[in-house]
């Protein structure tokens, strides 16, 4: 080579290199990109009106469902107060006004409850969890208790399990295929716990299968997960586990488990579940909530984890995770059209949050972009320390309202209310 | 010049300027790299002043100067510590392209991505953290735990088998080699796991060891064990790549939190050290001067946790978990006078707090004055209606009072309110001994005998009172 086509060489390299206008290839990052929330305020949205009796000290409220239950035609809600175990009605008397009904006392702190026709002659009854004692405790203290209807909302209390490790959660279904109600129970326990279905066996009997014992189950959810026709059961765990399990049924009470989703975080602090069909596929998905705040320290708190989930049913019992969104103290996820535009949003609340900033979100709305991309809507930055919501239409007209209950765990015990109705302005 | 050194000269001009233009290069694709993928910083709003002024300053350095892969690398862990946890992920992903032989940056992404669940995304992080440091046992913990979540059991037994070889005593990959075996339905070998793991820290494997017995009808195992767990005992793996991100993190919250975690693995030094710097950074925060006065109690320290104790209530004169520290404090040194006048001072602050009430009534008992005690002990269940210990304090009153009636109906609420509160058994089951009621004594001593609370001392005690009254 001689010099002159050496330096030839060279001087293209150099240009090659130097160009400053070259422009680099861009770099493509191999791993995934992560979730990022964007969010909204709308506080003028609802006007909230608080309903049923003052709290008299620091309520409990564990868990408020929105259900007819004498099946008046006007939407009602049931409501569990932990503290003073007892279980309520609010029975809706017409024109948004509600009375304040005590369906039950001596309820062994109750923490959630489900409406269904038990023993099938025609009323509504109500299956109440009990934990007995809400913090912790790892006695077999547990409780499930069935409120039966005399047909007139009169109620007789009936025993359908004791002396097993705190009930979080129960839900009614027909596992084996035989034409009666069983059901599917979760017990949290503390160190220990339990997820076990009861066969029914005969009037107000039952005979129990356990599916898996593990402590921190925070609820159990029914469905056709698998599209076999036969009713499947999800769980959530949390304490140390944090997963969610499904039990897949061949339609006779024989279930074989897996794990559907599971995080590596111990304090990834899953706290509520619910089955919808998110994507409007015609599988039903999981929605999941992550924003329990007890943890090593004094006051429970938000961590900047916590969140909205939801688990894409992908056919044949898999599932696939997305993040719908981030919520400090994340609890009680709901799924339902809010905005009237056909596709699917989320609500929730925050149940452990920063109160002392003013601005710390209190009722949250994930707002459905059509494609299950989502816009975290804040509706209310007050009442704080909510644990539970429901959405129906309460009014009749058409648009839903949502109805929330208060638990404050932990100082501070202001801004709070027992249940309150939260609807939709008319000039929307 | 002769023709060779020309040649010479030129080899090592071009060798040169081609070193110099791909550094330059390098640089170019660094720069053009974090800039294209970087996302802008949070708001300043309500950010700490120092962090919203080292994220800023940070931000800076990392598109403009000379040292960004540091830069990067510094605002990762600041993001990260303070719970930006989508701009650390971002901010590793950039770094696992740039510094691709430094291991912190994939274990530390998968860390978060397992963390959302992203399982099947976290495992080939993990996989390369290993790649790059296989030392690092935390990581195969991490790896286990994400292939068993993934049902991927095989996979699974064999990464916490690479940490147990690594260290055999390892509680962690004992407790995820039982995990696997109880996959397998494999009862025995879990047993046998769960106890190695128990006898390397006793805070891991006591809950599945539990139900392990009960499956396997040990129940007096089990039920010594559960006498023994600490409730929700099970603590997280010691994880220095992680653990050491509070080094940088401004929210007074999550610095406890991390207090909070090393006091549950039993280091209370550093539990202190990390209470004294959630309170430097929130000096109002009366839950972090408590806490750090709960961990002075642990460590046996009295005096510090009385001048921690003191603090709290200095900064917050109303909160009655201060006081009651600050008055078991005095009680625990035997400073019965000094509980006193802490006492009064103490329910002039709190007068509806239950367990203020409850301290009250307990220091007139103390004195005799039973009748006098039992106004504190009725606010106490008034205040705390769910709580078993104001009836229990109501009953022993009664007795003291020999108004057995009146105390039966405190025990008997207070069992009604927690049924298995271990010291309204025990009262109850003698209450019943004493009034040689033989079958509720019977029926109580067997629910005793039930309660895994409940000491097996305690029980041998009821038993022979039960023994000399009714089987004489």
């Amino acid at each position: 080579m001689n010099l002159l086509s050496h330096t030839a060489i060279l001087s293209a390299l150099l240009l090659a290199m130097f160009q400053p206008s070259c422009a680099l290839p861009e770099v493509v990052l191999d791993s995934p990109p992560p979730p990022i929330t964007r969010a909204e305020v709308d506080l003028e949205r609802y006007t909230r009106k608080a309903i049923g009796k003052k709290p008299e000290g620091v309520p409990w409220i564990a868990h408020v469902r929105a259900f007819d239950l004498n099946q008046d035609g006007l939407m009602d809600a049931i409501g569990c107060e932990a503290k003073h175990d007892e279980v309520i009605w609010l029975r809706q008397e017409g024109n948004g006004q509600f009375t304040e009904v005590l369906l039950a006392s001596n309820m062994q702190a109750p923490v959630h409850a489900e409406i269904s026709d038990l023993d099938e002659d025609g009323d509504l009854d109500v299956l109440v969890s009990c934990m007995n004692v809400v913090f912790p405790n790892n006695d077999k203290i547990g409780t499930l208790i069935a409120l039966e209807n005399d047909g007139s909302e009169n109620f007789t209390k009936r025993i359908l399990l004791e002396g097993v490790e705190r009930v979080n959660d129960a839900k009614v279904q027909d596992m084996d295929s035989d034409g009666d109600l069983d059901l599917i129970v979760g017990q949290f326990g503390y160190d220990q716990g339990e997820v076990r279905w009861m066969e029914n066996v005969g009037p107000w009997q039952y005979e129990s299968h356990s599916l898996l014992q593990l402590s921190g189950l925070i609820n159990v959810c029914v469905d056709d997960f698998n599209g076999d026709r036969y009713p499947d059961i999800a769980a959530q765990f949390s304490q140390q586990w944090e997963e969610i399990h499904l039990f897949e049924n061949d339609g006779t009470g024989n279930f074989t488990s897996k794990i559907i989703w599971g995080s590596t975080n111990h304090d990834f602090a899953s706290s509520g579940m619910t089955v919808a069909d998110l994507n409007q596929d015609g599988m039903p998905d999981i929605v999941f909530a992550n924003g329990d705040g007890f943890g090593p320290t004094l006051k429970p708190g938000p961590r900047p984890w916590h969140g909205l989930q939801w688990l894409k049913n992908t056919g044949d019992g898999n599932f696939n995770y997305n993040r719908i969104g981030d919520l400090a103290g994340a609890y009680s996820p709901v799924v339902r059209d809010i905005d009237q535009d056909g596709d699917q949003d989320v609500l929730s609340v925050s149940a452990f949050n920063d109160w002392s900033n003013s601005e710390s979100d209190s009722l949250v709305w994930f707002r459905n972009d059509e494609d299950q991309g989502f816009t975290k809507v804040t509706l209310a930055h007050e009442p704080i320390q909510l644990l539970t919501i429901d959405f129906a239409d309460f009014d009749g007209d058409g648009v839903g309202e949502i109805i929330s209950g208060c638990f404050p765990s932990a100082p501070p015990f202001e801004r709070i209310n027992r249940f309150a109705i939260w609807k939709e302005r008319t000039s929307r | 010049m002769s023709k060779p050194l020309i040649l010479a000269v030129g080899v090592i001009l071009t060798a040169g300027i081609l070193t110099g233009g791909l550094n330059w290069n390098k640089q170019r694709r660094l720069a053009a790299t974090i800039q294209d993928h970087l996302l802008p910083p949070p708001s300043s709003k309500g950010l700490h002043s120092e962090l919203g002024y080292r994220i800023a300053e940070l931000n800076k350095r990392t598109t403009e100067g000379p040292n960004r892969i540091e830069s990067l690398a510094e605002l990762s862990s600041l993001y990260h510590a303070n719970g930006y946890l989508s701009r650390a992920w971002q901010n590793y992903r950039i770094l696992i392209e740039l510094d691709d032989k430094n291991p912190l940056w994939p274990y530390r992404l998968a860390t978060i991505v397992s963390s959302f669940g992203h399982l099947d995304d976290s495992v080939a992080l993990y996989r390369n953290a290993i790649k790059l440091d296989s030392e690092y046992i935390p990581a195969h913990i991490h790896l286990g735990d994400a292939l068993l979540k993934l049902n991927r059991y095989d996979q699974a037994q064999r990464t916490y088998q690479s940490a147990y070889d690594k260290d055999p005593s390892n509680p962690f990959a004992l407790f995820g080699l039982a995990r696997v075996a109880l996959t397998q339905d494999d009862t025995k070998i879990a047993q046998r796991l769960l106890e190695s793991a128990r006898r390397s820290n006793k805070r891991i494997g006591g809950d599945l060891l539990a139900e392990v017995y009960e499956s396997l009808g040990e129940m007096s195992k089990a039920r010594a064990l559960l006498h023994d767990v600490t409730w929700s005992s099970h603590i997280d793996i010691p994880d220095p790549w992680l653990d050491d991100l509070v080094s940088v993190c401004y929210d007074s919250f999550e610095v406890a939190m991390a207090g909070g975690k090393a006091g549950r693995r039993g280091n209370t030094t550093r539990a202190i050290e990390l209470l004294k710097k959630a309170i430097s950074l929130d000096p109002l925060d009366q839950n972090a001067h408590n806490h750090l006065a709960e961990t002075y109690v642990a460590q046996g320290d009295l005096n510090q946790a009385r001048l921690a104790y003191e603090a709290c209530i200095k900064v917050s004169p109303t909160f009655d978990r201060g006081w009651a520290g600050l008055i078991s404090v005095e009680l625990k040194s035997g400073d019965q006078s000094r509980a006193s006048q802490v006492i009064d001072q103490a329910i002039v602050k709190c007068p509806n707090s239950y367990v203020i009430n409850n301290y009250k009534g307990e220091d007139l008992i103390k004195k005799t004055l039973f009748r006098e005690a039992i106004p504190f002990f009725e606010t106490s269940v008034r205040a705390a209606p769910e709580k078993a210990v104001g009836y229990n304090y109501l009953a022993r009153a009664y007795l003291n009072l020999g108004e057995n009636g009146k105390a039966l109906k405190y025990l008997q609420r207070a069992l009604k309110t927690e049924p298995s509160n271990p010291l309204s058994i025990k009262l109850i089951t003698i209450f019943y001994v004493l009034a040689e009621d033989t079958a509720q004594a019977r029926a109580f001593l067997r629910k005793a005998v039930l309660s895994p609370r409940i000491s097996e001392e305690d029980i041998a005690q009821l038993q022979a009172m039960f023994d000399e009254k009714f089987k004489r």
